[in-house]
């Protein structure tokens, strides 16, 4: 599988009044062609950042500090704002969290569609309208010659993360970032886009990284994972290896934890403690003061990343075992 | 059989809203125009015994939280009573209201906002308590102390305000300030729909030992049906104002009779299901100024026939203890 992305030791440091947040520490991501990562991961676990650096969207006081961002081949840290304008809208798209955010409430949905197309290609006015019209038919919308004259307010809020997907696709790029495009809706709705999504990357070949706080979610869409905490990817692979046997403490910990794999009524296994201050990590694993696998080296030493086997990686001094070893 | 803490008896909700300015003048003209009228509930009758979880499931737009509000006396019913032990709230005298609101007790989803900024938590948690007379002023401090351990949070911290805590300790704040009073109900609307995966498990066991410590009644409203699953003893699931189904937690979240509930239960994302074709319930929830005739779920209805769209169909009895409003309980 050739890949659409190579993120290599991205470093993403966010310089403030109280000290340096390395918010994205060293982070590796590989999507291939047609492929779907899921980046899972708590608040201030830098999911967003490596999303949005993806994009060249950090704005000081954040910087890429350190690593190399590639979309089939070329490298896009330290590109000039000329050539992310040609970039953005065409080779990768972005899907953000709120639709409403995302479109211009005073344009109608024709002007903002036709817009992106513009953008990035001399055609017919009346052809980019039938573009924009066949993009909203594959995002599952009704009518769109009639709802491509309405506003964004005239919408429902599924809709609009429709309208959003739709214009993500509409110059068919390489890659999609989807940053928690579900999380504000209903799970009816959200069905129904995961649907659409998984439908559309099969078809058109677009690679998605999904970014989400929501493990189930993504284990129903993706076909890899990546676990962040505190800045770094601590476990990483096929999706079905990684949630039936999760290697990394933090993972598992994340995973028992759910109601559906605990005991109806009973306390549920919980992860003591809470997320480190990304000003004030603690030395070694960032995970170690919550784990209760923590050996004296996890205090001391950060743990470097490992090829653990069957595609997968992890960053741990005191993994779990791996499947079929394990009692 | 026990006395409800809570019940609600046929209660509905309609809000209006009034023409606006130009509606106004169109009406002067002679334009007939009607109020805009939104009915968030329709005759719900729910029942919470002592120490019972009531979960409390729906998409947004349901009616959940109006729904919980009432419940907690912080909104008024536009028809219908709540019987709080047994009798209509509405008749009780001044002392007895007091009593009836102060033992029903509300924890919100966003912590942060509903917790005052410019307060410490020992003002936050104690005020409650000293004004009603639970506690005298003296001895606040010790109990504030006291209720601060029960949830988790180091006494210490009781001078903080609550920017200087994280959303799971806010939490655990919200719900000290609830305890505060000495209920016999909490209502926890999306309590932990906020907190962080690692949290909300800290956050759900939390309430569970105030269950098991104090026997406290919760009416717990969630749109995640994993965690009401796990904590609920009964579940009521809600769509467009109506209650579709109520039953015992392991029925309705296993074997739903409802064809709403089956659609919720087949739509919720599941870690156990791995990389799987999604089969979407198509369609979203209409709008509740103009609902649909009939029962309000047959448009997206894979069943519905005639009847569905002239006649609501009723809560019946479907199996002991099991309640179920669809016309196809009456051919099966």
């Amino acid at each position: 599988m050739t890949a659409v992305l190579e993120v290599r030791d991205l470093k993403v440091h966010f310089l403030t009044r109280r000290g340096v947040i390395a918010a994205v520490d060293g982070v590796d991501i590989t999507v291939g062609r047609g492929e779907v990562l899921g980046v899972v991961g708590e608040s201030g676990s830098g999911k967003t950042v490596t999303g949005l650096s993806i994009l060249g969207l950090i704005d000081p006081p954040g910087r890429i500090v350190a690593g190399s961002i590639r979309l089939d081949g070329q490298e896009l840290v330290g590109a000039r704002e000329a050539q992310w304008r040609a970039l953005r809208g065409r080779k990768i798209a972005m899907i953000f969290q709120d639709p409403m955010m995302t479109l211009n409430p005073v344009l109608r949905i024709d002007t903002q569609m036709m817009e992106t197309i513009f953008a990035h290609e001399k055609v017919p006015a009346e052809l980019a309208r039938q573009r924009c019209r066949d993009a909203l038919g594959r995002v599952g919308i009704p009518s769109p010659e009639e709802r491509l004259s309405a506003y964004p307010h005239q919408f429902s809020g599924g809709m609009r993360q429709r309208v959003a997907i739709a214009i993500a696709l509409l110059n068919n790029p390489e890659l999609i970032i989807a940053d928690e495009p579900t999380t504000a809706l209903d799970v009816t709705i959200q069905a129904q886009i995961v649907a659409q999504v998984q439908k559309l990357a099969a078809e058109t070949g677009t690679a998605i990284v999904w970014v989400t706080h929501d493990l189930a979610v993504v284990s129903g869409l993706a076909d890899r994972i990546a676990v962040m905490y505190a800045g770094r990817i601590v476990e990483e692979g096929p999706t079905v290896e990684v949630l039936n046997a999760p290697r990394h403490p933090y993972t598992r910990g994340l995973l028992s934890s759910l109601p559906a794999r605990n005991p109806r009524g009973k306390p549920l296994n919980q992860i003591p403690g809470a997320a480190p201050s990304l000003l004030a990590l603690p030395p070694g694993c960032a995970f170690a003061p919550r784990c209760a696998r923590a050996l004296d080296i996890c205090r001391q030493v950060a743990p470097a990343e490992t090829d653990a086997g069957h595609e997968r990686r992890l960053r741990c001094h005191n993994p779990l075992a791996a499947a079929g070893v394990a009692a | 059989m026990t006395i409800p803490v809570i019940q609600t008896r046929q209660i509905s909700k309609r809000f209006v809203r009034k023409p606006d300015l130009a509606g106004r003048i169109a009406a002067l003209l002679g334009v007939r125009s009607k109020d805009t009228v939104i009915h968030a509930l329709d005759r719900v009758d729910l029942a919470v015994a002592p120490g019972e979880v009531v979960g409390l499931v729906g998409e947004s737009g349901s009616g959940k939280s109006t729904l919980g509000r009432i419940i907690a006396g912080l909104q008024e019913a536009s028809d219908g009573a709540v019987l709080f032990e047994g009798k209509d709230r509405a008749a009780f005298d001044r002392d007895q209201r007091k009593r009836a609101f102060l033992s029903v007790q509300m924890v919100f989803q966003d912590p942060m906002s509903s917790l005052n900024p410019r307060l410490r938590i020992a003002d936050i948690i104690g005020e409650a308590p000293v004004f009603h007379g639970i506690v005298p002023a003296a001895k606040a401090h010790a109990y504030v102390q006291e209720l601060m351990e029960t949830v988790g949070l180091n006494p210490v911290y009781a001078d903080r305000y609550p920017h200087q805590f994280s959303g799971g300790q806010r939490a655990r704040i919200g719900i000290a300030r609830a305890l505060a009073v000495k209920p016999r109900m909490i209502v926890a609307d999306e309590a932990i729909a906020a907190l962080d995966a690692s949290i909300q498990a800290q956050v759900i066991n939390l309430f569970m030992k105030l269950r098991a410590d104090f026997g406290l009644a919760y009416l717990f409203i969630s749109h995640d049906l994993g965690v009401v699953q796990h904590i609920a003893d009964r579940v009521a699931i809600l769509y467009l104002g109506r209650v579709v189904e109520i039953a015992a937690a392991e029925v309705v979240l296993k074997t739903p009779s409802h064809p709403y509930s089956r659609a919720l239960l087949a739509n919720m994302p599941r870690v156990e299901a791995g990389k799987h074709a999604f089969a979407p319930l198509e369609g979203e929830i209409p709008s509740p100024i103009d609902p649909p005739r009939g029962c309000h779920f047959h448009p997206r209805c894979p069943y519905a026939f005639a009847r569905c769209r002239e006649e609501v169909p009723q809560l019946r009895e479907v199996a002991p203890g099991w309640m179920s409003a669809c016309h196809l309980n009456d051919t099966a």
